[in-house]
């Protein structure tokens, strides 16, 4: 890839280190809050709908989804928006209302943590292990992709430079003020995010003559483009985007997956004030990510008509930012490719250490000694583990960065576990006979159905079939853990009490019961 | 009275350990598996520790163990789909309407479905800005439109 975009203009590099000091100050501030592990982890359970709903938006988009989306959009076109539409909104309605109550009312730090108290300590560690390994691998490439692939490659800028100036900035916030400095720099990171996408929006529109005009010329190019303004693909379409494995794949079953069972999602759910700040946040979220293809994905189709004949749909963004932005304008662009960066890593880091710190180690260590760890001694290995997996994942990005098969792996394992984890969480749920070896099993041979079907040839149209395995993964699952947990004992009553659909619906005890485990 | 307590504490005590050794069992045996997994879908590994056991090998296997069985099942599915192709008008409106009936439905369902006092619960005020049922509609109807503008 080019280096399309060279030198910066003074007033860029003073709006550049303006936002940097900021954004630290503000993190480091929180610091003085930070007591205990509650403070550290649930932000002391203080968080509004309006922080929550933009730290999920923000944490979700990195700066890759800019450059890959557009990317995208110019060369398949429009479908790709449904990650950020029918891939988001349904999923954080169910998220609000049938996932996060639970969650929110249970008090847990983690979902690994809701569900070894929904099922058993074996389910917990398995979904523990899993995405603390990945948002570790996670943290490390991040800083590598966006550090060399973006910031280096296209606007200059030294990649081990942007990746220890992110360690630094992002660790020492992360690391004093816990989630509630994530939750609040990620406030400001989600407003400059959006007023550099929104520009270049407006920027690149203004240059196409408008939407129709965009459109009309377009679709006058060839007939390569005529499926470019298609927003739901045929079932046997070439491209990656069909309309089968978006609906069921990705609009059923992934969407729902992410956004309810990643941490990074919904920990900030976890830090509301109140089960409605909760949910709300979540709706919010949801509203404010249907703006997202708005900055990503129509800029992708405006550079159809400005850039034309790229040698790949990756650098319409950065060419458009060439073309489009003046100084000034150029640099806060910049400034928002590092706010979606920065965001990323800070929410990566603290969930990841939530996870490692309360369900792998506290976990472990209680096997061991025999006795619950003390809360001081949780938040002194929150930050240590804060220290240290920054500055692993700095020093390991080159590594990780260039070990592409790890990358594969981790990306396909995750997507091995997504249909396979919805299934147990739901049913964990909506089902009070749902039990832990019917999880344990849904789970475990959901993941081999899985690899069977990434593995058996012509069984899908699409060449990158992952959005049918998903779905069919969490069919199968669901199907297991119901078989399974009809022939097993039921779960006692008081292990699941709060826990499940009903009884929160209807019983009054549960209520009571976990208002007393929330001190509500 | 002191000595049948101590008896079931420490009887408790043995249960729990059971338990313990139970699921740390489960998880080695998934740490296992994991490895296992591992093993198979990162080539340098698998080179590095298994010579003659490759990836292509056991992907291989699995394609032809499972196809005969997994095909019969998902290519009359396959087929019937791709079929819709075949219905020009048909094949952008059935999909278009899927996707807005999932977008309509999860509206019904927040608004009918959901006792209105759990929807919004610890709400601050009773006023209609702070009814996350609202919050729900207005959220969603900008994708039904957009849809139903994507079908033409």
């Amino acid at each position: 890839m080019d280096q399309v975009t060279t030198g910066l203009h003074p007033i860029d590099l003073i709006t550049i280190t303006t936002y940097m000091v900021g954004v630290f100050i503000l993190g480091t501030f929180y610091g003085k809050y930070v007591n205990n592990s509650k403070d550290f982890f649930l932000a002391s359970r203080t968080l509004p709908f309006w922080a929550i709903g933009m730290s999920i938006v923000v944490s979700d988009i990195g700066a890759m989804d800019f450059v890959a989306v557009a990317g995208s959009a110019y060369t398949h076109g429009i479908a790709v928006a449904n990650f950020d539409w029918i891939g988001s909104m349904p999923a954080m309605v169910f998220a609000a209302f049938l996932f996060i109550p639970y969650f929110w009312r249970s008090g847990v730090y983690s979902v690994p943590e809701f569900l070894g108290r929904r099922y058993n300590t074996a389910v917990q560690m398995l979904h523990a292990f899993i995405w603390g390994v990945f948002l570790l691998t996670m943290l490390a490439l991040m800083l590598w992709v966006t550090g060399n692939n973006i910031l280096n490659t296209i606007l200059g800028w030294n990649t081990q430079t942007v990746i220890w100036m992110t360690v630094f900035v992002c660790g020492v916030y992360t690391f004093s003020g816990g989630l509630s400095a994530v939750v609040m720099t990620d406030v400001v990171q989600l407003i400059v995010m959006f007023v550099g996408g929104l520009a270049l929006l407006f920027l690149s529109m203004w240059e196409v003559g408008g939407w129709f005009e965009m459109k009309q010329k377009i679709l006058a190019l060839g007939p390569e483009y005529q499926e470019h303004f298609r927003i739901l693909l045929p079932h046997d379409t070439p491209k990656p985007y069909p309309w089968t494995g978006i609906v069921f794949g990705l609009g059923f079953v992934l969407a729902v997956a992410y956004m309810s069972g990643n941490q990074v999602i919904v920990q900030r759910t976890f830090g509301a004030r109140s089960e409605w700040d909760a949910k709300g946040g979540m709706l919010f979220g949801g509203f404010l990510k249907s703006f997202i293809p708005l900055m990503v994905a129509i800029p992708g189709l405006c550079a159809i008509l400005i850039v034309p004949g790229l040698e790949t749909g990756d650098l319409a963004v950065p060419n458009m930012i060439k073309i489009l932005m003046p100084p000034g304008l150029r640099g806060l662009m910049f400034i928002a490719l590092f706010a979606a960066l920065m965001s990323s890593v800070d929410s990566t880091l603290n969930s990841a250490t939530t996870i490692w710190t309360t369900d792998l180690y506290g976990k472990v260590l209680g096997w061991i000694t025999g006795k619950p760890i003390s809360d001081r001694h949780i938040l002194v290995m929150g930050r240590l583990f804060t220290a240290v997996f920054i500055i692993t994942g700095g020093i390991l990005a080159p590594v990780v960065g260039k070990a592409e098969s790890l990358y594969v792996f981790i990306q396909s394992a995750l997507s091995m576990f997504q249909g396979p984890t919805l299934a147990i969480l739901l049913l964990g749920v909506i089902w009070r006979r749902a039990t832990g070896w019917g999880a344990f099993a849904g789970l475990s041979l959901g993941v081999v159905f899985t690899t069977v079907l990434n593995n058996v040839e012509n069984l899908f149209p699409s060449d990158d079939p992952f959005l049918f395995v998903a779905w069919w993964s969490f069919v199968f699952s669901c199907i297991v853990t119901i078989v399974i947990s009809l022939l097993t004992q039921p779960e006692p009553e008081e292990k699941i009490r709060g826990l499940v659909w009903g009884q929160v619906m209807q019983d009054e005890t549960a209520q009571h019961v976990l208002r007393e485990r929330t001190g509500s | 009275m002191s000595s049948e307590h101590s008896d079931f504490e420490s009887r408790l005590a043995r249960l729990e350990r059971l338990q313990n050794t139970v699921v740390a069992i489960q998880v080695i045996s998934l740490f296992l598996a994991g490895m296992i997994v591992l093993v198979l879908f990162v080539p340098e590994l698998s080179t590095a520790l298994r010579a003659g056991l490759s990836p292509d090998r056991v992907s291989s296997a699995i394609n032809e163990a499972f196809g005969p069985l997994l095909r019969p099942i998902f290519k009359p599915i396959d087929t019937f789909l791709s079929g819709l192709s075949a219905f020009p008008r048909a094949s952008r409106i059935v999909p278009s309407l899927v996707a807005i009936g999932y977008f309509v439905g999860t509206m019904v369902w927040v608004f009918v479905g959901l006792k209105k006092q759990f929807v919004n619960l610890d709400a601050p005020s009773q006023r209609i800005w702070h009814d996350l049922r609202f919050w729900t509609i207005v959220s969603m109807l900008p994708h039904v439109v957009v849809y139903l503008y994507f079908i033409g």
